[in-house]
């Protein structure tokens, strides 16, 4: 093992180091000094990105070249780009990159979302920042994790942070979310773990891109490995969130503290597509797409039609982001299936779709969850669909931001999220899978119904008067800086995204 | 002679063992003292460390003890004293026929599903088995099970080694903040 | 692996097996021995549970505080850090023979590990979860600042000091 090759793991370094300062900075200061320790851990994941940019500068430069979108895509000439380092174990290639700086982005909107909370002590304590700082560093280490060891050790880091970050607000239903999402994740790990096994029993290797290639030890013990795999699959898609393994998912979202909703909503998410990525692009592949992608199909169908569906009855507009969150679960399926014949490129390109998507996606959905954060009325906070009512006249600038990500998540030009949706159905009608893609289209146009009643409410519906006779409630809204930048910036992101869908690969070049 | 006695012996011993599981498992099962169930819990635990050293799985043997029997168990018993149900002593569960024969039911698919399972196992199980010791022998020279894992894990196996101090850490960190009780 | 049909790795089990065989069976002997030889004469006040001349009062279930399961969880999680060490130290010696530097790199390898989780330690510590009072910084009718006296009672080395 070549130890040099550590430094390629310098942006995790730097956001494990700013999780122990946060931890420790709370034993010191003082606690009206309190609202430093998001700026600093901000300050974590801001250089965290800012050495991932770093590494990957340098590696452009040296190797003359970008590095390949997954191992399995890079030339095998030598001196070509290898991004295998460390025995194996990690991946240094473009997906990783892109998963890690997702993984970042979700932190760094997740503290800024969770800074104004200085009154509940503990949502603005050390370890909260420092667990979702945590949680971040297992999702980065997951998307370069290229072994199961090392999938399986970076999946528990995120998980176990995120358990008790769900249960981080002292109130019965953080209680409950946390509970539940402990005993169901554990659950899933279990089936996770259990599906290694049975592979590694069977092949004897751990390596992702390795335990698949044929032999003849695979034929004798094909049996072992298809429960294997089909195990590993009922793992991830319970942690992507895809139908019928989605049940935890509205109580969960709903009862976390809306911060933490929002860093399970893309980064956890994000983290387990890079999982559910790597099995169907390097494990899987073309060679075995028959086996595969159907399973893959049907799952996306199913967990669209579910989400969707279920949407348009919620009254809550958290548990309703949730349910979107399910349904945009199965558009991003859609842009993992794999065509029986497709070469390195045409992997390489859905891969960049599905990874666009998950930028999108991650942007849009952190700031409604921002918003759905500041709504509310003498520090009680405010989810239902009716409390949103009259938004535009109190809060203009929040009420807009709202109803771009609304239209974005909704899939409408020229915001974000209509190229995000654009492109997994090209990729899937490239694949050759054009039946789901249909599907995709028509829940896709259904979902906007219960988009836009969100729309409506702050936009058309008279504003709630809070007794017969009393003026309606005046500002309802918490000021906080840190969430506007939030928002605001998610906003402008949202619009640029779908103005120029070219310009994230225009700076891969 | 002595070799057959001892072969003897060893069977005589995995069948003692296999039926102090097997009884502790039911009792937690049918014991109406949830405490006493506990207990049984534990020396089901054993015994499973006694099946593990069956099987030559000495470091699973081990952790069994280490985290089942010393860990977990005592989590086990400190939720029982904690919960409200302590001041009775006993729970009376309700049995009736439906359940009785459900239960049975449930039982006897997962036995045939089981049996079933590990005939068609055999045979990949077996090659497998083979493979992994030819594997084996080529890296950690045919060592007994924890020395092997011992070299993988300072060697091949070192990165993710030192990251899962950093599971334990995120746990240690996790677990106390969220069973602190704040009081307002 | 069976040597001659004797599976010679079972066979260093036996001492262990042994003992325990022989400890479950010392004990049913001492008890069965004790319960031939004594006298049995029971009367209600000999059934009483003994608690020091007292008469005992209400049941002996009782719910444990919470902050024993602190102590046991932080147990557990140690308890799995030991179960990770354990396999190194059993080769730890087989690497001192060659040489040493292949021992110092181990023992640097495991400082690390044992390091990341001893800050754990520290932390909790300092924090002072492990304290038998706990000192939590509680806000007050006199405003958020000010904190509730902590009773200072065992482990909580740090807990005196903050309060300023």
């Amino acid at each position: 093992m070549n130890w040099s090759e550590l430094s390629e793991l310098l942006p995790v370094g730097v956001v494990l180091a700013a999780a122990l300062v946060v931890v420790f900075l709370d034993l010191v200061i003082a606690h009206k000094d309190r609202y430093a320790l998001p700026m600093v851990a901000l300050a974590g994941c801001v250089l965290g990105l800012g050495s991932l940019i770093q590494n990957y500068l340098s590696l452009t430069t040296y190797y003359k070249q970008s590095p390949p979108w997954f191992s399995g895509a890079a030339e095998t000439a030598a001196g070509a780009f290898n991004p295998l380092i460390l025995g194996g174990h990690f991946s240094i290639d473009l997906f990783g990159f892109a998963i890690a700086g997702v993984a970042l982005l979700a932190g760094a909107l997740s503290v800024l979302s969770s800074a104004h909370e200085e009154d509940d002590s503990a949502l603005s304590s050390g370890e909260y920042y420092g667990l979702i700082l945590l949680a971040v560093a297992g999702m980065m280490l997951l998307g370069f994790a290229h072994d199961f060891l090392t999938l399986l050790v970076s999946l528990e880091i995120m998980s176990i942070s995120t358990y008790i970050l769900a249960g981080s607000r002292r109130d019965l239903k953080s209680g409950e979310a946390a509970l539940k999402y402990l005993v169901l994740g554990a659950f899933s790990t279990a089936f996770l773990m259990m599906g290694i096994a049975f592979i590694y029993g069977a092949t004897g290797k751990l390596s992702l891109s390795e335990v698949l290639i044929p032999s003849e030890q695979l034929v004798s013990s094909a049996f072992l490995i298809r429960g294997g795999l089909a195990l590993l699959l009922v793992g991830v898609l319970f942690k992507v969130g895809a139908a019928p393994f989605h049940f935890w998912i509205p109580d969960v979202y709903e009862g976390a503290p809306t911060g933490v909703t929002g860093l399970m909503a893309t980064g956890v998410k994000a983290a387990a597509f890079a999982v559910l990525g790597r099995l169907a692009f390097e494990t899987f592949g073309p060679r075995y797409a028959h086996d595969w992608a159907w399973l893959f199909a049907a799952a996306a169908v199913l967990t669209m039609a579910v989400g969707n569906f279920l949407a348009l009855r919620q009254e809550n507009v958290k548990r309703m982001l949730a349910y979107s969150g399910i349904a945009h679960t199965g558009y991003l399926l859609l842009g993992f299936l794999v065509s029986p014949n497709a070469d390195g490129i045409m992997l390489a390109d859905q891969l960049q779709n599905a990874v666009f998507y998950l930028l999108a996606y991650a942007l849009m959905t952190l700031g409604a969850f921002g918003v759905v954060g500041l709504v509310r009325e003498d520090g009680r906070r405010l989810e239902r669909l009716e409390d949103f009512a009259g938004l535009s006249k109190e809060h203009p600038g929040l009420a807009l931001c709202m109803a771009m990500f609304m239209f974005s998540l909704a899939g409408l030009p020229p915001f974000a999220g209509f190229f995000a949706k654009f492109l997994v159905f090209k990729s899937a009608v490239d694949a050759g899978y054009v039946l789901p893609a249909v599907l995709g289209v028509l829940t896709s146009v259904a979902s906007m119904a219960y988009y836009l009643r969100v729309v409506r409410a702050m936009y058309v519906d008279p504003v709630r008067a809070t007794k017969p006779g009393e003026a309606p409630a005046g500002a309802r809204c918490r000021y906080s800086w840190t969430t506007n930048l939030l928002i605001y910036g998610a906003g402008l992101a949202t619009i640029l995204l779908g103005l120029f869908p070219s310009g994230p690969t225009f700076l891969l070049r | 002679m002595v070799r057959a006695m001892h072969s003897m012996l060893a069977t005589l011993l995995f069948w003692i063992v296999v039926l102090m599981t097997v009884t502790a498992a039911t009792f937690v099962v049918v014991a109406r003292n949830i405490l006493h169930a506990a207990f049984a819990l534990a020396v089901a635990f054993l015994g499973v460390a006694g099946i593990y050293i069956f099987l030559h799985a000495d470091f699973l043997a081990a952790v069994q003890l280490i985290v089942y029997v010393g860990g977990i168990i005592v989590l086990v018993m400190f939720a029982i004293m904690f919960s409200a149900h302590t001041q009775e002593g006993t729970v009376e569960p309700r049995r009736t026929w439906l359940a009785l024969g459900g239960g049975a039911l449930v039982a006897g698919v997962v036995l045939a599903a089981t049996i079933m399972l590990i005939n068609r196992l055999q045979v990949p199980l077996a090659e497998a088995n083979a493979h992994a010791d030819a594997a084996y022998r080529t890296t950690a020279s045919a060592a007994p099970g924890e020395i092997a894992l011992g070299h993988v894990l300072l060697g091949e196996y070192l990165l993710p080694f030192e990251v899962a101090s950093i599971l334990i850490l995120a746990a240690l960190v996790g677990a106390v903040a969220i069973v602190r009780k704040e009081t307002r | 692996m069976p040597v001659l049909g004797v599976d010679t790795e079972l066979m260093q089990y036996s001492t262990v097996f042994l003992l325990l065989g022989s400890a479950v069976a010392l004990t049913f002997a001492l008890l069965t021995l004790s319960r031939l030889l004594r006298p049995y004469h029971p009367t209600p006040e000999k059934e009483m549970t003994y608690e020091c001349g007292e008469d005992p009062v209400g049941s002996g279930w009782l719910r444990f505080n919470i902050r024993f399961y602190v102590v046991a969880l932080v147990f557990v999680l140690f308890d799995v850090e030991l179960a990770l060490v354990f396999p190194i130290a059993t080769i730890f010696k087989s690497l001192t023979a060659g040489g040493g530097t292949a021992a110092l790199v181990a023992f640097a390898e495991l400082f690390f590990f044992i390091g990341v989780l001893f800050l754990g330690l520290v932390y909790i510590w300092k924090k002072g979860d492990l304290g038998w009072v706990r000192s939590f910084r509680v806000p007050t009718e006199q405003g958020i600042r000010s904190w509730e006296q902590p009773k200072q009672v065992g482990l909580a080395p740090s807990s005196a000091k903050r309060i300023s």
